[in-house]
């Protein structure tokens, strides 16, 4: 039997709510109003001419990457998809969408946002990701230190309820303020970007489910590469790679015809990413 | 693509207030991979396929999940939300469409009553008279301006905290129209799709794009092809078996359309 | 797909009036000041060596009081696993605070003449394989007795007092507030040990996908089992099945992202495929309360 890595920590552990704290800073205003109706869709892309133009570029690409470029194609005949919403009046469509890129940092997750404004070409997004992924370890992890027996005081407690509230109601009624919801939109889309993209391949993952936090619109997640078993032109059984994709996105804002196009794009260009260099 | 957003946002208006987060946060879903083999054998037995208005897999499986609803009353009901129920005699299919890559909405009356060949002339008549995406058949309270949208908010509140302070408010979900939606996803190229269910509908059913999957068998592997169906639903009125249950019964059906799916069915819901 | 030889009938047009007052507590319990934003990464495990140890278990003791089952082997998969992921055996009491659970008790979903219930065997982690599964085959046979019990016991009251049917929405509305607002309430809570992660596995009857509802927000993550399913693959040139078993994590999002999810699931997906060597041995006991600093 294995050795305990990690014991239990005490109820209350100020180690934890301290690590728990920041991502409460995160994600505050977790409560339902806040949240848009994200439905789930997803789609597979054949790998075969894929891992065959990224690993035989002069620069070749990781799986990220290439969807990356592949999403900023797709978001050309589309932007909505990478636009901001408050939920009811408030649609900003940006010209040049910045796209976050998810990096694993231990207990959150990390955001690389590439700026849409300085990299507007699909390729240029994908090599700058790519070149990139040297500098993600320096991105610092989330401290994970051991627990400890003392409680939190109450005064602390109060403290971060306090500021959770502020923050909920702030992003909940700023419309009554103009300028206070686009400095927010501003915020978000500099630190996180104004669509997302996650692989969560690395990890294994083969079927995703998410939800999506406003004012995101909708966000791609890539899973772990499958093979599909098929019979071949001479009868005999064959095995070919596809990458799955789920982009999650506002049921309120966008139909379901709109989501697949949008997603059928993304797939076109990783089914066959030379459209990718023809563009140029 | 240049995007107006104002002019969006306004053609989307009601949409948007039917998805207030009271009406979806208790959705969720199930899904089944159904057999084809035996409906697109009886199709072809049968020669549906190729009369006048030809009969495909989708209006076989449109008769089977009405007949499962006459049988599974619970999924063609209104729901408050809390504890009233207002059950339907009537199954109304509100079903879409793929009307040259785009979505649209139309609605079959009665379609439990309707056998195959039926229910392809009635959808065929139902495409004659579609609406968008965007349309909205009774659409709950959204006021305009700052002032109306922090009333709106301040009330919704007022719910959130006790829901049974909703109908007293004058406030409700709204309606998308007809009694029970199937929507085709797969349609559109979806391979798995969670739809969010809005209320007062109780479930829906959505389907997925075929798959042919290799799988073991008396005679060797072979290629067997399996639709996804999915029953998103409400979670306060039933749990994930009960979706199950509903997609297995609509197996049964369509395992053996002949004696399930032909005539009026009325006795042969089971 | 397994198709069911036998699907149980609906309720009827007759009883749907009355079918919210049975679903009431469900009905409180998934409102929407419930909901909690879940999100689910999902992976398909490899059973054939837990299907091997199951039958090995199976001839050396056969009573059926004792029978393992795959359940048993998912339930204490994910105990040990929880172990080292503690975060996900807590919840959450004030907007807040996180309390991790000093224990670590599996609830499972068990489904009781088309109502779901729910059986907790606790300190799961303690337990051997065995001892699991002696105790849910226990715990199940005396659920389907009470929760009859229960039921009708609930139906009586309705019938009788009419009063009680109309304010009873405000019972789980006034847990909600004590849970929420007041420490004590919160700390009452924890103490009743109604089951820290919940396993269900709604893939016996064959269901291939779903979504799960992390609901009365005492729980942080819930296991979901799919059913089992041959998947083809092509080794060394020759078509062969493998038997897998889609499982899908479900965990609060306020606590973690996908990643950190996908870990838990990676470790419950070691513990299952090597079953022999994690899951069927004798139990470690935790040191908890040792003054390393819980290190």
């Amino acid at each position: 039997m294995r050795t305990f890595e990690i014991s239990f920590w005490d109820r209350d552990d100020p180690s934890l709510s301290a690590m728990l704290d920041e991502r409460v800073d995160m994600l505050a205003g977790l409560r339902v109003p806040n949240f848009a109706a994200g439905a789930n869709l997803k789609m597979t892309a054949p790998m075969d001419e894929l891992n065959r133009w990224r690993k035989n570029r002069k620069h070749p690409l990781g799986i990220t990457a290439s969807v990356a470029a592949a999403l900023r194609w797709a978001l050309e005949s589309d932007g909505l998809f990478a636009s901001l919403f408050d939920g009811r009046d408030n649609l900003l469509v940006p010209d040049n969408p910045s796209i976050g890129v998810g990096v694993d940092a231990g207990n959150a997750a990390r955001i690389m946002v590439v700026s849409g404004e300085e990299y507007s070409d699909p390729l240029d997004l994908a090599d700058k990701i790519e070149a990139s992924k040297r500098d993600i370890p320096t991105i610092t992890p989330v401290p994970f230190s051991p627990g400890s027996k003392e409680k939190a005081s109450n005064f602390a407690k109060r403290k971060r309820w306090a500021k959770m509230v502020k923050q909920e109601l702030q992003e909940r009624f700023d419309y009554l303020l103009p300028p206070l919801q686009k400095r927010r939109f501003d915020t978000w889309a500099s630190q996180r970007g104004h669509i997302q993209l996650h692989n969560l391949g690395t990890h294994g993952v083969q079927e995703f489910k998410g939800l999506l936090r406003r004012p995101w619109v909708s966000m791609l997640w890539v899973l772990e590469k499958d093979e599909i078993v098929s019979p071949g032109d001479s009868g005999e059984f064959v095995s070919s790679p596809v990458l799955p994709l789920i982009l999650v996105y506002a049921q309120e804002l966008i139909p379901v015809d709109r989501a697949c196009t949008f997603l059928s794009k993304v797939v076109e260009a990783l089914t066959d990413p030379k459209c990718l260099e023809d563009r140029r | 693509m240049e995007i107006n957003a104002r002019e969006y946002l306004e053609k989307m208006r009601w949409r948007l207030a039917r998805h207030h987060f009271v009406n979806w946060t208790t959705s969720v879903h199930t899904r089944v991979d159904l057999d084809m083999t035996l409906p697109r054998q009886f199709l072809s037995e049968s020669g549906l396929a190729e009369g006048d208005k030809p009969v495909t897999l989708e209006h076989l499986w449109l008769c089977a999940a009405a007949r499962v609803l006459r049988a599974r009353p619970v999924f063609n009901v209104a729901y408050d939300g809390l504890r009233e129920i207002t059950p339907r005699d009537e199954i109304h299919f509100r079903v879409s469409f793929n009307l040259g890559g785009k979505l649209a909405w139309g609605i079959i009356e009665n379609a439990d009553k309707l056998d195959p060949q039926q229910m392809a002339e009635a959808y065929l008549k139902a495409t004659e008279n579609v609406q968008g995406p965007e349309h909205v058949q009774k659409s709950p309270i959204m006021r305009k301006g700052r002032l109306g949208r922090l009333l709106d908010d301040v009330l919704a509140t007022a719910v959130d905290l006790a829901p049974q302070v909703e109908k007293r408010l004058g406030l409700g979900p709204g309606d998308d129209g007809g009694t029970f939606s199937v929507l085709n996803a797969g349609a559109f190229g979806a391979e798995d799709f969670h739809a969010v269910l809005l209320r007062p509908a109780a479930a829906m059913l959505v389907v997925l794009k075929p798959k042919f999957v290799v799988q073991p068998g008396e005679n060797g592997p072979g290629l067997v092809e399996r639709v996804p169906m999915s029953v998103p639903f409400n979670h306060n009125l039933m749990d994930t078996d009960a979706a199950g249950y509903f997609l297995f019964h609509m197996q049964q059906m369509l395992d053996d359309p002949e004696h399930f799916l032909m005539g009026s069915g009325e006795e042969k819901t089971s | 797909m397994t198709p069911l030889k036998k699907i149980p009938p609906s309720i009827g047009a007759d009883r749907l009036a009355g079918w919210t007052d049975k679903r009431m507590l469900y009905i409180h319990g998934f409102q929407h000041y419930m909901w909690y934003p879940n999100c689910c990464v999902q992976k398909n495990i490899e059973l054939t060596e837990a299907d091997i140890l199951r039958k090995e278990m199976n001839r050396e003791d056969p009573d059926p009081g004792s029978r393992v089952t795959f359940n048993h082997i998912i339930n204490k998969a994910v105990a040990n696993a929880l172990r080292h992921h503690i975060l996900f055996n807590s919840k959450r009491t004030w907007r807040d605070t996180y309390l991790v659970y000093p224990h670590i008790d599996i609830a499972n979903v068990v489904d009781v003449e088309g109502m779901a219930t729910q059986i907790v065997i606790p300190d799961a982690d303690k337990l051997t394989l065995r001892q699991v599964a002696q105790l849910s085959h226990r715990l199940v046979s005396t659920r389907r007795v009470t929760l009859r019990h229960r039921m009708s016991r609930l139906d009586n009251i309705f019938q009788t007092l009419p009063l009680f049917n109309k304010l009873a929405w405000a019972f789980p509305f006034v847990n909600r507030v004590l849970r929420d607002y007041s420490h004590k309430g919160a700390i009452e809570h924890l103490e009743s040990r109604p089951g820290s992660f919940l396993v269900t596995n709604p893939g016996t009857l064959g269901v291939q996908d779903c979504k799960a509802m992390l609901f009365f927000g005492f729980r942080m993550g819930c296991l979901r089992v799919m059913a089992i399913e041959q998947k083809a693959q092509i080794v060394d040139g020759k078509l062969g099945f493998k038997k897998v078993l889609p499982t899908g994590l479900d965990y609060d999002q306020r606590i973690c992202d996908a990643p950190a999810a996908a870990r838990l699931l990676n470790e419950i997906q070691r513990n299952l495929e090597d079953p022999r060597r994690y899951c069927a041995g004798p139990v470690d006991e935790p040191e908890i309360g040792s003054d390393e600093g819980g290190a």
